[in-house]
């Protein structure tokens, strides 16, 4: 258990370094501690309040012994914390306070064995000028289990008081409401007592209201701590009411009263604080001011930085969808269109993709490379001299294709940091978030949308690229080929040879006489196979390979052609998504990093604000 | 030291300037004001009376030995705490006529109302009134004494802030504490300390409240104590046995009767000054910060708004590229070059002219994208002048970081249909200079063609005309080939265009600017102009002393 709570309350440390951290405030001063109470058994009771108030003579009035020594009231008062424990205990009680180094407690371990298991501690003051004390008071608060929170009629409705009171309070059944020198005030009063008492009483619930305002069954004592028995504390009221001059016998009734009321609140203190509790209820105590302490501890936190609201405007701010449609607001749908296209410089794109189809759907028609070469590269000189005649065809300081729609993009770029700038409103300085700038933006969305533009072009030529005919088109692609290139050296003898039987049977059949000159068939093979009628078979087949040639070259084109304008044409899906990705990012990522880390932090603290130990 | 013009303590001391002041937030409080409220009492009265007050913790004293100095039970006393609510005065009965004089001047104690009291009756005080109880004890016949609520309850907060806006008007402070908060650091820490800042006379009064023993015996210690807090005089009240109200002690009363006549110190109102002339110029300071800060921010917007202005373009890059091209506008002029793709370009079947594109339609369009770039225009510079409104911080609180006002930019008309007009004249413009090149062009191929043509038949045997055409074009182009920029600024319809843009980039820049002069007079203030008369009597008054005689 010990450790759980010693988990508790390291985990609001960080939390509290951490919230400093991402919120840019002094971190706050936490009061934890309260792990140290579960160590050992001890049941430890601090005496807190005001300078001057009895916080002294009420221990010395509990102990019945002048355990404690009087500060000396014109000096500092008591100025370092004094126990007063039972001999056995007082090891367990070092090694509790043993955390606080630099406090140095004074042991007093001479209390009856009656109270074994029990302490008394008197703290210093906290409304003096003496600042040190309100610290010691502060960090010793943490390691008790029960404060008796002491006052007087003067002291009852000091402002320090009830600020002081918040920081120290504890489980409400651990925390006790005194308001002393009762004595002082049914003396100065003069008239009834009992008037002055229930005065008195509604002072100090205003007090204790202030502390816990939810309370209504507060424990509270009216006592005179100087006089513990009744017989000198009605002695010392009539004396001081008299002046010490003579015996004033009127009003004895009411004084009585009095007397009697205030010598049995003290009983009942005595009781309540001398005796020391069952070790189950105490644990049961303690365990109750350890989740008091860390609910309020995190309460405290989560007052002091106040992150809910910040963190609101982090979430709205860090929605990556939000973020999205702010950062559409500029580059918006029509501009990304008008990008793709004007980065997509169809001329070129046209000539460059029709090349290389070409090129590569001449590679799949065997023998027409021969005559496709030479062609290709005239063609390339043409481009390259006219190119180098026009110069660019667009002079590129007034046609930035960023540009398009008509608005610059680092304007564009301005626009939507400072949208998401007025989404964290103000919160991006407080957080010191750091945003893009717009000039890292353009940048990045400069080389983005070329590089998205060029791959979505390279995957668009390479799918083209990649469809291959198969094994039947090559065969097919193969014969028609070699048919264009010779088909006439091959047919030219065969018709030599079969033409002439067949005229002459054609002739015969109209002659009745079949009768084959077989020189002039001679003849006729040998001038089919001469040069000059292979050449001119020869040309006629090239002018065939050329016809074929420009066959593929215009449906290269044309293809080409095609592509580039389902490429243009169908944006939608390019435009919006890719393009917008990165700047998205971009601006979202360092919001959501904080807003993330902020999320956590205050997860983890309400956690710990009703923690199961 | 001299002010020159007392109407400027005035100003500073008057609940308008306060107001006006902490509106701003600039630090100015209360006590601020009553100090100059002072200053001017001991600068105009003639012969001003001390003014005494006690001040004290809850329960400590103060009511008994006023009551105790006058021989009177005024003030309510009680062993309840926080009984004084409001301040209670006692004044001399001859020196009530000055006071109502000073009363009339509005130099005394201006911003409250006065309860004259004649009975002997016993009063708790009011916050925003002064009961004054006139006396005839010629020992306090120059003296005006004060009864001021406690500075430590919670509950008298408010009155704790009323025992504050006293300070300055005292002469002489009667710090007054008992056994319980001799070292009370609301007392000491809070209120001696910044009413030590102001020069009066402090004197710390012991009040022994409980029987002990006698402070007789401790009063090197008391005196240590009071030293410590810095007091030029210290008391002890013993302690009076009884119970009710019981005057001190009558031979320290008569003491402290002494001490009270005792006129202020020298130098009070120098030092009175010197304190008003610290807090006015550390407000003058503050307002410096501020004015520079909403000095640099207007710069900023101002800067911005001419650059974005200027970034304004009309229809140049609302054109898509295959209309500039048929425009021939940003392209590199080959005579030659386009002489010869013009000619081809008459007979091939390809969108050759401007005159095939549906201007009219594209117009249309254009307005339409004209009008949403100038929204988008408007929507990015007010995100923009907002966030500089937020990094300068001059329009937030500097207490809370946020700030509630937050900046109006209403669409402004915007004529699209208007400027879609003068765009489509443009357009024209182009078309006709377009057509006008068109037909230079196609004149200068049909002059150059059939020469080369009749010398391609002749030397080469008709296979020479795509060199002779290359080599042409090449010479032409390599000797009268034109940059796009100088064939715009050959044109003159690309001027007027130019004209066009440089009055919609100035319609741009009013519109812009006057939306921000109307914002920016609508931010909330958070400094005074130079020429406000506040800043001239902070000025005045904020001029260190320079003699102290």
């Amino acid at each position: 258990m010990t450790t759980t709570a010693q988990q508790h309350e390291s985990q609001l440390a960080r939390c509290n370094q951490e919230l400093a951290d991402i919120l840019g405030q002094s971190p706050l001063e936490l009061s934890t501690g309260g792990a140290a109470t579960m160590r050992d058994r001890l049941w430890v009771w601090g005496v807190l309040g005001g300078k001057e108030v009895g916080k002294s003579t009420l221990i010395n009035a509990l102990a019945g012994d002048n355990v404690v020594e009087y500060g000396d009231p014109m000096g500092e008062g008591t100025f370092r914390p004094a126990a007063y424990c039972s001999p056995d205990d007082e090891s367990a009680l070092r090694g509790r306070f043993g955390e606080l180094k630099d406090i140095d407690v004074t042991f007093h371990p001479n209390a009856p064995t009656a109270m074994r298991g029990l302490v008394l501690v008197d703290l210093p003051d906290f409304d003096s000028v003496f600042a040190d004390h309100v610290q010691q008071v502060r960090r010793m608060s943490n390691v008790l289990d029960g404060i008796i929170w002491i006052t007087t009629p003067k002291k009852v409705g000091d402002e320090r008081a009830i600020r002081e009171i918040h920081r120290v309070l504890k489980d409400r059944a651990n925390f006790v409401y005194v308001l002393n020198k009762m004595d002082w005030l049914v003396a100065q009063e003069g008239g009834d007592p009992a008037a002055s008492l229930k005065r008195a009483a509604t002072q100090l619930d205003q007090q204790a209201q202030a502390g816990s305002p939810s309370d209504t069954d507060l424990r509270k004592f009216l006592i005179a701590a100087r006089y513990p028995q009744s017989d000198r504390l009605r002695d010392a009221i009539i004396s001081a009411r008299s002046g010490g001059q003579e015996q004033v016998a009127a009003d004895n009734g009411s004084i009585d009263a009095a007397v009697n009321a205030l010598t049995a609140d003290f009983e009942s203190l005595r009781t309540a604080l001398t005796t020391p509790p069952p070790e189950s209820v105490s644990a049961a105590n303690k365990k109750a001011n350890l989740s008091y302490q860390l609910a309020t501890q995190s309460k405290r936190l989560l007052d002091y930085y106040k992150p809910q609201p910040i963190l609101d405007r982090l979430n709205k701010a860090a929605d990556i969808d939000e973020t999205r449609e702010r950062v559409r607001e500029y580059l918006t749908d029509p501009y990304c269109t008008q990008l793709v296209r004007r980065l997509n410089d169809e001329d070129a794109l046209l000539v460059d993709w029709s090349a290389k189809l070409f090129k590569r759907r001449i590679t799949y028609w065997p023998l027409l490379g021969l005559v496709a070469w030479p062609l290709v590269l005239i063609g390339a000189m043409f481009n390259r001299l006219r190119n180098l005649w026009t110069g660019s065809t667009t002079a590129g300081a007034i046609d930035d294709p960023f540009r398009a729609d008509g608005i610059a993009l680092r304007e564009r770029m301005e626009g939507a940091v400072a949208s998401q700038q007025a989404a964290l409103g103000g919160l991006a300085i407080r957080l010191s978030i750091e945003l893009p700038t717009p000039e890292q933006l353009e940048q990045t969305f400069r080389l983005d949308a070329t590089r998205i533009a060029v791959s979505q072009r390279q995957a668009t030529l390479d799918r083209m690229l990649h469809k291959s005919p198969g094994a039947l088109g090559r065969f097919v692609r193969g014969v028609i080929a070699i048919l264009a290139l010779l088909w006439f050296p091959i047919i030219q003898p065969i018709l030599a040879i079969a033409l002439p039987p067949i005229i002459a049977a054609w002739s015969s059949a109209a002659q009745q006489s079949v009768t084959i000159n077989w020189s002039e068939f001679a003849t006729g093979i040998v001038g089919a196979l001469s040069a000059s009628r292979m050449l001119a078979g020869l040309l006629v087949s090239v002018i065939l390979m050329l016809a074929l040639v420009a066959a593929v070259y215009s449906r290269s084109v044309r293809d080409a052609q095609r592509a580039i304008e389902r490429l243009t044409a169908s944006p939608a899906d390019m435009a919006t998504h890719p393009l917008l990705e990165p700047t998205t990012a971009a601006l979202n990522q360092p919001v959501s990093t904080v807003h993330d880390r902020l999320r956590q932090v205050i997860d983890t603290v309400s956690d710990s604000s009703g923690p199961q130990l | 030291m001299t002010i020159d013009h007392p109407g400027h303590l005035a100003r500073l001391a008057s609940p308008e300037t306060l107001e006006r002041l902490s509106a701003l937030g600039l630090g100015w409080t209360r006590l601020d004001a009553s100090a100059c409220a002072a200053l001017r009492f001991l600068r105009e009265a003639d012969d001003p009376p001390v003014v005494v007050g006690l001040i004290g913790g809850a329960s400590s004293g103060k009511s008994t030995i006023f009551n105790s100095l006058l021989d009177a039970n005024v003030s309510r006393v009680s062993a309840h705490a926080h009984e004084t609510l409001g301040a209670v005065a006692a004044i001399h009965r001859d020196l009530k006529s000055r006071f109502d004089q000073w009363r009339d001047r509005q130099l005394i104690l201006a911003s409250l109302a006065i309860n004259w009291l004649d009975t002997n009756q016993t009063i708790e005080g009011r916050p925003d009134e002064l009961f004054v109880r006139a006396h005839d004890r010629s020992a306090l016949a120059n003296v005006i004494l004060i009864d001021l609520p406690d500075v430590t309850s919670a509950m008298s907060r408010d009155e704790g802030a009323v025992a504050r806006a006293f300070l300055p008007w005292l002469d002489a402070v009667l710090v007054v504490v008992d056994e319980e908060r001799w070292f009370d650091a609301a007392v000491f820490e809070d209120v001696t300390k910044s009413a030590r800042m102001l020069g009066p006379r402090l004197v710390v009064v012991f009040n022994q409240t409980e029987s002990g023993e006698p402070l007789d015996s401790q009063m090197d210690r008391l005196s240590e104590i009071a030293t410590r807090h810095g007091a030029d005089d210290h008391f002890a009240s013993p302690h009076i046995a009884g119970s009710g109200y019981r005057p001190i002690d009558a031979a320290t009363a008569d003491r402290l009767r002494t001490w009270v006549n005792k006129p202020r110190r020298r130098d009070r109102p120098s030092e009175l000054a010197r304190y008003v002339a610290g807090r006015a110029g550390a407000v003058l300071a503050d307002n410096v910060t501020r004015s520079d800060a909403h000095a640099r921010l207007c710069r900023q917007v101002d800067q911005y708004i001419a650059t974005t202005a200027d970034d304004a373009r009309l229809t140049y890059d609302l054109l898509t590229r295959d209309e500039r091209r048929l425009l021939g506008l940003g392209r590199k002029y080959v005579p030659m070059y386009d002489a010869l793709t013009g000619l081809y370009a008459r007979f091939s079947r390809t969108k050759s002219s401007a005159a095939d594109v549906d201007f009219d339609k594209r117009c249309a369009e254009l307005s339409q994208t004209l009008a949403a770039n100038f929204q988008h225009r408007i929507g990015a510079a007010a995100n923009h002048i907002d966030n500089l409104v937020a990094d300068s911080r001059y329009g937030s609180d500097a207490n809370n970081g946020d700030s509630n006002w937050h900046s109006n930019w209403p669409s402004p008309e915007f004529d699209a249909a208007g400027w879609s007009n003068r765009i489509r004249a443009h357009i024209d413009a182009w078309k006709d200079e377009s057509a006008q090149n068109t037909r230079r062009t196609d004149a200068f191929g049909l002059l150059l063609v059939p020469p080369l043509l009749v010398a391609d038949l002749l030397f080469l045997g008709g296979a020479g005309m795509t060199l002779w055409s290359a080599a042409a074009a090449g010479i032409t182009g390599l000797l009268g080939g034109k940059t796009a920029a100088a064939v715009a600024q050959k044109s003159p319809a690309f001027a007027a265009y130019q004209t066009t843009v440089r009055n919609y980039q100035a319609f741009v820049r009013e519109t812009l600017a006057d939306l921000w002069r109307q914002n920016r007079d609508a931010m909330p203030r958070r400094h005074l102009e130079v020429s406000d008369p506040v800043v001239t009597a902070l000025m005045n008054v904020s001029t260190p002393p320079r003699d102290r005689t």
